[in-house]
């Protein structure tokens, strides 16, 4: 087991394109570390550096304590899990995952022994004789981890290992990575595009757009407190409910009104940050689907901070209902908000006329009575608004 | 459109029903009856092959000249000539082939195709216009009349058309399970013999059987470059100019036998674009 | 380049990088060179620098000290038997490629309908690729010479029909070998024809399997006879096909030796023999040899890059 740092690694290809820029990241002994963005922003790449399949341009990588970056692969003690699994066509199970074992002229008798115990680890021990192809998908996969704990590498790094899995095994796969590591304890860093898996799974995560470094933090901390708009749109699902929006004093205290709607601000959020710099200029307002609620349903009610929307549509989920609504003011049109939607919808919306409507989602309590189509009034958690630097996207705080 | 004629019927239906079976056996006998003359020559006796009318048939079967030309042992030279030439051809190629595209294979694409169609280019020159120099210069250096020699000038032809065979089958091995053994622990010598060329293996084994086929036919560079040791295609040349029909026929024979097993094996690996570089006319 | 270029481009500056990168890479890729040297090395020694010498002896006079000379150039072309070869040359060239191109067409077009017993007719097609090609000239000797087993088969067709009553048909026992101009010519050009019509075969089957069976239905639902489908869909979609087939044959074709070696001898040279008889003994002269092989490139490339220009070219443009 060792810590991995990097120290600001950069990777520019040949063709110019700069896929990882200048990053930062530590990664502690026995951590489980997730890299996680939106397609091309350079995690595998990040990745491939600390293993030593792709060059490293500028900065160091140290993988307990020492530089590797002139080191050859196999001399990192480090096991990777592939996307698509690479496993080795020729070979029985068994002896892909022995493998790396055989090259390091480990006894047979040992290999045997390891490569037995990593398959029951796994449930995978009735397949050893087989060839990869006679597997389903959800076996290699098995097989690729069991390739790696075999090992008992330093770390393992993993690119995105669930992504070719259907969404039932994927979320199966995802609790038994994690019960692995707790078991392992081995430092792992993991890639995924997927943000649900990234935080269900991480000690820290981070999160990386356009190969840079945008936060690292813990699930739940870069959930309470994302640093711009993107970590903030990119971390949670559904996403964050964004807006253009004004903050105003009034004889009540402060306000924050976007379209035909206000909120009041509670005092405390006003003085404990800057905002009090930015009364009275535009500002893009965050309101998590979570912080609405159903006025009927909230058991002690506080200070009313109530909207009148117009419900589009409903989902019944059972343990919730995702209610949409339209705002009366245009929908946030940054980089940042683009970055976050790999759909061009997005770009056409840019391009085209800017529509004076936006579309918000909110979580209820599955008992709420709002329906698709029907008039309702919402509950807004004001202590949990966020508030963005509508220039640079980052928090007001 | 003013057509007279109702979908899926036309004027042409009637004719081609009954003509097809026709065609077929004839084409069938096209292909087949110049092998069955063969054959059915080598074991001929003399006065069934003349006259304006020889006959189709053989009634009374001899197997005087396969005798002869086992017994009189001027078949054992050239067959083991050949023999040896082809295999030493075949493992050189492979040798000097199969590393270099594997590299060719994982070039950038641009230069990749560019280093392949340099390969497929030498083959547009006639053998001659290489061969004159060659011969000359083996000629100088004691190689006329060598298997050594013969085995070089084979492998002229045969080494562009392997390793480009071979590119595109290194192509389809992914990158990626390189990449893991070198994870594992495997020096980049290591990936190529324990990962790459045992999935290369069949592609390898296919294309090497193309290589002792051409070898194994090969005419031209072997008359440049041969005055006394006949391979098979010089020996049949020779018979055809000198010998009587049945000989002719015989070493026409043997010389044709174990191709038209390979043939029959490679069958399913007899791709437009392998065959163009393996068999010439 | 200047000793103070060098140094400064030895700096680690931002110009200096490629050259820098460049021992880094070959540090890094020592064993991917090592292993294309070999191939690399061959091409080079055995193909590259032996065309340029072929090359280099056309252009030599026979005194040694004339280089470079046309002489060698000037002499073949005043050369009868050398003009008839490349006449001859040609013409076998066209003939089979036109023959190996309708029959190839028409045996893929066989062996794409769906019939009983297919898979037997196509293994049986593919035999005469097993079939060496001084062998099939020896087949061909033993089919077209006087006393050979054409004549045979015509007589045998002929009593045939001369069963039909009414009918009497006279035959005549030909030689076509040693006959000369037109028909040996022609037997050299079937010869040819019926070694590699197999390759053509395949060549036109994959387009044929390329084309997907939708676009046929859709056309016999627009109401196109068999034939219309033929010219108007099957046809252009093969044209890559029809273009790979010819330029691979043409520059086979071209080069025929052992065929016309043995079927027509010194009695109709083409190219190949011509070149070849030069060579060995008893004339022994390379550089009559050198300089007609280098026509005979000129030959193929002017037939490619012709045809591609106009005939390939013109095609996709239409
Ligand atoms: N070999 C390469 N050459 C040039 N650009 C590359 C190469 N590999 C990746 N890239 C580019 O680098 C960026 C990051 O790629 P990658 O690390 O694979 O992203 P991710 O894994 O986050 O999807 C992308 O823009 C990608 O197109
Ligand atoms: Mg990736």
């Amino acid at each position: 087991m060792a810590d991995i740092a990097l120290e600001s690694v950069t990777r520019k290809f040949p063709d110019g394109t700069l896929a990882v820029n200048e990053l930062n990241l530590e990664i502690a002994e026995g951590e489980f570390v997730v890299l996680v963005g939106p397609s091309g922003s350079g995690k595998s790449t990040a990745l491939r550096m600390i293993a030593g399949l792709e060059e490293i341009t500028s900065g160091t990588v140290k993988i307990a304590g020492k530089v590797v970056n002139d080191l050859p692969p196999r001399d990192r003690d480090i096991a990777m899990v592939f996307q698509n699994y690479a496993l080795y066509p020729h070979m029985s199970v068994a002896d892909n995952m022995g493998f790396a074992l055989k090259l390091r002229k480990v006894p047979k008798e040992d290999i045997a022994k390891r490569v037995k115990d990593a398959a029951e680890l796994l449930g995978i021990e009735d397949y050893l004789q087989r060839k990869p192809r006679q597997l389903s998908g959800g076996q290699r996969q098995r097989v690729a981890m069991g390739r790696a704990i075999v090992r008992e590498p330093a770390a393992f790094l993993m690119d995105e290992p669930l992504s070719n899995l259907d969404a039932k095994l994927r979320v199966q796969m995802r609790t038994e990575i994690a019960g692995l590591h707790q078991r392992l304890g081995t430092t792992t860093v993991y890639v995924t595009h997927d943000q649900v898996e990234a935080v269900t799974m991480a000690d820290r995560v981070a999160v990386l757009r356009d190969g840079m470094l945008q936060q690292v933090d813990t699930p739940q901390r870069l959930y309470d407190y994302p640093v711009n708009l993107f970590v903030a749109g990119f971390i949670g699902s559904p996403a964050m409910n964004m807006v253009p929006a004004r903050v105003t004093s009034k004889d009540s205290g402060a306000v924050v009104v976007f379209g035909s709607h206000e909120i009041k601000i509670p005092a405390k959020r006003l003085q404990a940050s800057k905002l009090e710099e930015f009364k009275d200029k535009e500002v893009i307002l965050g309101i998590r689907p979570e912080d609405f609620e159903d006025p009927d349903l909230i058991p002690e009610r506080q200070e009313e901070n109530l909207l009148e929307v117009k419900v589009s549509l409903s989902e019944t989920l059972g343990s919730e209902t995702i209610i949409y609504f339209d705002v009366d003011a245009p929908a946030v049109l940054t980089k940042d908000t683009m970055d976050l939607s790999s759909d061009a919808s997005v770009e056409e919306a840019a391009a085209s006329e800017p529509r004076n409507e936006s579309t918000f989602t909110a979580r209820l309590n599955p008992k709420t009575k709002a329906r698709g189509g029907e008039a309702a009034r919402l509950a807004v958690d004001a202590s949990r608004l966020y508030f963005f630097d509508p220039t640079t996207g980052r928090v007001i705080g | 459109m003013s057509s007279t004629v109702v979908a899926g019927k036309d004027v042409l239906d009637k004719p081609l029903k009954l003509l097809f079976p026709v065609w077929v056996v004839i084409s069938l006998l096209i292909v087949l009856f110049p092998v069955y003359l063969v054959f059915m020559v080598s074991v001929a006796p003399g006065s069934a092959l003349f006259g304006e009318r020889p006959a189709l048939f053989v009634e009374d079967p001899t197997l005087r000249f396969w005798n002869d030309i086992l017994q009189r042992g001027d078949l054992w030279g050239p067959l083991f000539k050949s023999l040896a030439v082809a295999s030493f051809t075949t493992l050189l190629a492979i040798v000097i082939a199969a590393p270099a595209a594997y590299v060719i294979s994982r070039l950038p694409v641009g230069l990749r195709y560019g280093v392949v169609i340099g390969l497929l280019v030498t083959r547009m020159f006639p053998e001659f216009t290489i061969g004159v120099s060659v011969a000359t210069r083996f000629a100088r250096l004691g190689l006329i009349d060598t298997y050594g020699g013969l085995v070089l000038a084979h492998l002229i032809g045969s080494l562009p058309f392997i390793a480009w065979i071979l590119v595109g089958t290194f192509e389809t091995i992914p990158r990626d399970l390189e990449e893991a053994a070198q994870i594992d622990g495997a020096s980049k010598m290591g990936t190529l013999l324990r990962v790459v060329f045992p999935l290369a293996a069949g592609g390898i084994a296919v294309a090497s059987l193309f290589v002792w086929l051409y070898s194994w036919n090969e005419f031209l560079y072997a008359r440049l470059l041969t005055t006394n040791q006949n391979t098979l295609p010089l020996q049949v040349f020779q018979a055809i100019d000198r010998g009587s029909r049945q000989q002719m026929a015989t070493v026409a024979a043997v010389l044709t036998l174990p191709i038209l097993l390979v043939v029959y094996f490679l069958q399913r690996y007899l791709k437009p674009g392998a065959l163009a570089g393996a068999v010439k006319g | 380049m200047s000793r103070s270029q060098e140094a400064a481009i030895g700096r680690p500056t931002d110009v200096a990088v490629p050259r820098v990168g460049f021992g880094r890479w070959f540090r890094k890729h020592k064993l991917e060179v090592a292993l294309v040297i070999p191939l690399v090395a061959y091409v080079m020694v055995l193909t590259v620098v032996p065309i340029l010498d072929t090359f280099r002896i056309s252009l030599s006079g026979r005194a040694g000290n004339s280089f470079p000379s046309a002489q060698n150039y000037t002499s073949i072309f005043a050369s009868r038997v050398f003009r008839t070869a490349i006449k001859n040359t040609i013409i076998v060239s066209l003939l089979s490629l036109s023959m190996e191109l309708v029959l190839g067409m028409i045996v893929a077009l066989t062996l794409h309908a769906k019939f009983f017993a297919r898979g037997f007719v196509r293994t049986v097609a593919l035999i005469p690729l097993g079939v060496p090609t001084i062998v099939s000239g020896a087949i061909m000797l033993l089919l077209f010479s006087r006393s050979g087993y054409l004549n045979s088969l015509m007589f045998v067709f002929v009593d045939l029909v001369n069963n039909i009553p009414g009918v009497n048909l006279e035959f005549q026992a030909l030689s076509w070998t040693v006959a000369g101009g037109w028909r040996t010519l022609f037997t050299v050009a079937v010869a040819d024809m019926w070694k590699v019509l197999p390759i053509v075969t395949l060549i036109f089957l994959a387009g044929l399997q390329s084309i997907s069976e939708d676009v046929y239905e859709a056309a016999s639902v627009d109401g196109a006879t068999k034939w219309q489908r033929f010219m108007r869909i099957t046809l252009p979609l093969l044209v890559p096909f029809i273009t790979m087939a010819i330029i691979l044959r043409a520059i086979d074709a071209f080069r025929i030796y052992e065929l016309a070696l043995v079927l027509a001898g010194r009695i109709e040279p083409v190219l190949g023999t011509y070149i070849g008889g030069r060579y060995l003994p008893p004339t022994n002269d390379p550089f009559t040899a050198a300089s007609a092989s280098i026509v005979l490139f000129g030959i193929i490339m002017i037939f490619i890059v012709a045809y591609l220009k106009f005939v390939a070219g013109r095609s996709r443009s239409a």
